[in-house]
């Protein structure tokens, strides 16, 4: 029902401290605020005249990996069916990958676990650089929100103490409206 | 103790579903102002930006077994083959790097 899995391990250690309920789920609010700005942007990917019965359940099916792939799908028409079927995939490999991990996990050489450590980042690799090549605008919106995350990461200690999801949310947002304000042509949606 | 799991686990539903419901209601008018428009345009690019580094760098034990399996993969990817390619690539990368040295 809770389908945000750093929250989950951040819960059980947020309760193992013995912080109280009410500041789990604030912890667990701020580090999934980030998925309201994906969520708004890929508001305008829906095709307009959807049954409003499915909205609830791509809702339901937003994290970090379906907005990868959504997001950068061309087209703003996005059919219903595929966006309900990207994401309860993604349920299931989540389900599914969290029960072979727990069988597996430990058993793989350490070598091997360490490298599928990147391997979540190089999927949004593989989902980036083809609509960075589309054009400069994306490319120079995508740097400029490395540099601000670099800000962040190894800037001073007020910037970097800012909890990881509202830092994403932070850059987001001003990378995004930087980007919208120097680049004020037209949006061509099926670029 | 398990009333105040139950509190827990509905809580922790509600902080996490509703603001990626909220939006697909919000935000879908047609009438947007165009400055908006692009803002929300742009947001991938720059969400993916920031998602990927610098975290990518410290995915894995050693820096330079990353650096290496980030450039594979960015390689793979500008040629925009299959993603999943460009996955094996990125973690092959790092563990070829890490058997080598």
């Amino acid at each position: 029902m809770v389908y945000a899995g750093a929250s989950q391990l951040i819960a059980v250690r947020l309760l193992a401290a013995s912080v109280t309920i009410p500041e789990v789920i604030l912890t667990t609010f701020i580090i999934n605020f980030r998925h309201f700005i994906m969520s708004a942007s890929l508001s305008q990917k829906i095709a307009s005249d959807q049954p409003d019965v499915i909205t609830p359940i791509i809702g339901f099916g937003i994290t970090d990996e379906s907005f990868a792939l959504l997001s950068l799908e061309p087209g703003c028409n996005l059919a219903p069916w595929y966006m309900i079927g990207v994401s309860f995939t993604g349920y299931a490999g989540w389900v599914g990958g969290t029960f072979l991990g727990s069988i597996l996990g430990t058993n793989l050489p350490y070598i091997i676990q360490d490298s599928m450590g990147i391997a979540l980042y190089a999927m949004f690799i593989g989902l980036l650089v083809p609509g960075l090549k589309k054009s400069h605008k994306f490319l120079s919106v995508s740097l400029l929100a490395m540099f601000f995350s670099s800000i962040f990461f190894w800037g001073p200690a007020f910037l970097s103490q800012i909890s990881e999801g509202w830092q994403i949310v932070l850059i987001t947002v001003i990378t995004s409206l930087i980007g919208a304000a120097i680049f004020t042509d037209e949006v061509a949606i099926d670029e | 103790m398990s009333k105040d799991i139950l509190i827990l686990i509905l809580g922790m539903t509600i902080v996490t579903y509703l603001p990626r419901l909220l939006p697909l209601y919000f935000f879908s008018s047609d009438r947007l102002n165009p400055f908006l428009k692009r803002v929300l345009y742009f947001i991938p690019y720059a969400v993916l930006g920031a998602l990927i580094f610098p975290a990518i760098l410290y995915s894995t034990d050693q820096l330079y077994s990353a650096l290496f399996g980030a450039a594979i993969a960015i390689v793979i990817a500008y040629f925009e083959l299959n993603l999943f390619l460009v996955v094996l690539g990125g973690v092959g990368g790092v563990l070829i790097w890490q058997l080598v040295l």
